[in-house]
């Protein structure tokens, strides 16, 4: 089995969008790939015009708030960075207990990339002082241009989402039963605090989309 | 070995799909942009409060409660070989008349949903094992009325929609839709205004279901807005009331029905002109230009739908539903009962803007062509939407 890759449009964002923009991409990611029994629920943003889709399942909502607070905690630690957060779909396959213990061995068969580049933005400065070289008051149209950019940019990549979903279906698994929503398998990625940790992590996951017979 | 008994046993399988992936599809897109339809719990909570009846469960998708008007389908649609087209439209003041003038609506598609199974002109080799495969089939059926969904909330009309049906205040625009198996295509000056997009089909041996949409980019050249005043009661005669509110001056009809979303004419049905279209219908009103279109099919509505399904899945895995769990109810007298009207009191007037939705789609800009080698000969009465395949084009 292939593992189907898809690296979403890099957007920028502001640090206080961060939180919708997750929200709105990671459940709209799963809500294409939760195939069993859902109660579609709409939400809409506040700060963008932009209506998405979520499961209505309360524990996925919980479990992916978590994830983007951690995410929002690493990214104040390290600012002005672009950084990934890797959402990846896995099959749950049991080794055989040959000489090695029963090892529990994930197959991953989706890998989604969102990617992010969080501007940090001097505005308190510029506000406060008023013989500054930045203008004082950016602009009103200028964040309203840069906020309907920013809107443009997430529609392209939730109509990138629908699309890659659309195009690549044969790799997805046959839909594991269950009572309520029932999900694929899956976890979200964040980088973790050292960099080349997280590095670590992306080759690892890479090493496990082979073969199910390789040994890693 | 012959093709169709090897079929047989798959057959009631792939009819039951094909038929629920209509009725699913039409379910999605009247509820995304049709707001006079009865609307139902949007909260996601599948544990909130009504069972899920099992004709819900289709696909995996809860939408709740079927609108009525759906059950119209198994009347109209001859064979599941038709394509179903929804065109959704807009009503609203003509451009040229001021909002205090006397003016009629206009109608405009402003979307054009075709969702057909495909069946190609050279059937390929069947597949080995047609149980696995027609699982594949449905599966593939469920992450595609997913994509449908999410992408309905993303188009333009989405946001009209949205307006009509969760702000408290009237509005001088309506969205009402038709379904058909056939449509007139679009003048070229409207199709200068619109993208295709075309969701990849999802294999259904011997064919494919399709699912496409013509749309406009932006809806800012139409003078949406709320309406100045609206009395907040009901009228049911309207002809005589010329000081009530200067924006709801209607033709006076000369035709049985008068085609506007201002009126509750459904609440007393005017006669009834049901078999004019036998296969198509629209919300609220029957108007004498779509009588004057040609029809291939004459007559009353050809009860061809088999009821019961005489298929079934045997034993089906989890994610099946187990049976065609509706009955089919007995043709509607009235085909215009669908709409219901509602007039809110008029709350302060606010300016809306309307963003120019100038939509460039980043998917595939260049739309292919509406597959002609799907177009089957075997169907010469179907009438393609696209202009290019259509018999008469308008300028």
């Amino acid at each position: 089995m292939n593992c189907e890759v898809c690296q979403l449009k890099e957007l920028e964002v502001e640090h206080f969008e961060i939180r919708e923009v997750l929200r709105c991409i990671l459940h709209t990611i799963v809500f294409h790939r939760a195939l069993g029994l859902v109660r579609p629920k709409d939400v809409d943003l506040e700060l963008f015009d932009v209506t998405y889709v979520q499961c209505g399942d309360v524990e996925l909502e919980k479990k992916i708030d978590e994830k983007i607070e951690h995410f929002i905690s690493w990214v104040e630690k390290h600012p002005n960075k672009k950084s990934q957060i890797c959402l990846s779909f896995y099959e749950v396959k049991n080794k055989q207990p040959y000489w090695f213990t029963n090892k529990i061995e994930r197959l991953y068969w989706e890998q989604w990339y969102i990617n992010l580049n969080v501007a940090q933005h001097l505005k308190a400065h510029s506000s406060k002082s008023h013989n500054s070289k930045v203008v004082v008051d950016p602009g009103e149209e200028e964040r309203i241009a840069r906020r309907a950019a920013v809107e443009a940019s997430l529609r392209e990549v939730l109509f990138q989402i629908i699309k890659f979903v659309n195009e690549k279906k044969d790799h997805v698994p046959p839909i594991p039963n269950g009572d309520g929503v029932v999900y694929f398998p899956h976890e979200i990625t964040i980088p973790s605090s050292s960099d080349s940790a997280f590095g670590m992590d992306m080759i690892k996951r890479m090493l496990q989309t082979g073969h199910p017979t390789m040994l890693s | 070995m012959d093709l169709q008994s090897n079929l047989q046993p798959e057959s009631g399988k792939l009819e039951q799909i094909v038929s629920q992936f209509l009725l699913k599809s039409l379910h999605i897109i009247l509820d995304s942009r049709v707001p006079s339809l009865r609307p139902h719990d949007r909260s996601g909570d599948l544990s909130l409060g009504s069972q899920v009846r099992k004709s819900d469960k289709w696909f995996n998708l809860v939408l709740g409660d079927r609108p009525a008007a759906l059950d119209n389908l198994n009347f109209w649609h001859r064979n599941v070989m038709d394509p179903m087209i929804i065109d959704v439209i807009l009503v609203h003041q003509g451009s040229n008349s001021p909002s205090m003038a006397v003016g009629g609506s206009v109608e405009t598609v402003i979307e054009r949903w075709v969702v057909q199974y495909e069946y190609p002109r050279v059937v390929a080799a069947q597949p080995s094992e047609s149980s696995a495969y027609y699982k594949k089939t449905y599966k593939k059926s469920i992450i595609l009325l997913r994509a449908l969904y999410s992408q309905m909330r993303l188009l333009p009309a989405y946001r009209i929609f949205r307006q009509l049906s969760t702000s408290s205040r009237t509005y001088n625009f309506d969205i009402i839709y038709k379904v058909s198996s056939f449509s007139d295509p679009f003048s070229r000056a409207e199709e200068g205004m619109m993208e295709e997009h075309s969701f990849p089909a999802v294999e259904a041996y011997p064919g494919r279901l399709c699912i496409s949409v013509t749309y406009r980019t932006t809806l800012s050249d139409f003078n949406l807005e709320p309406s100045t005043s609206m009395p907040p009661k009901i009228i049911t005669d309207y002809v005589g009331s010329p000081n009530t509110d200067p924006l709801r001056s209607l033709p006076s009809s000369g035709k049985g029905v008068s085609a506007t979303s201002f009126t509750l004419r459904g609440v007393q049905a005017p006669a009834p002109v049901p078999s004019q279209r036998p296969h198509s219908w629209t919300s609220g009103f029957h108007r004498a230009a779509f009588s004057a279109q040609n029809q291939p099919f004459v007559g009353s509505p050809p009860a061809y739908y088999p009821s019961p399904m005489p298929y079934d899945y045997p034993s089906p895995p989890a994610y099946y539903p187990s049976s065609m769990p509706y009955d089919y109810p007995s043709p509607p007298t009235d085909i215009h009962g669908n709409r219901v009207q509602h007039y809110r009191a008029p709350t302060h007037q606010k300016a809306i803007s309307h963003d120019d939705y100038q939509l460039s789609p980043p998917f595939s800009p260049s739309p292919s062509p509406s597959s002609p080698s799907y177009i089957s000969n075997a169907y010469p009465m179907q009438t393609r939407v696209r202009s290019e395949t259509a018999p008469k084009q308008k300028d």
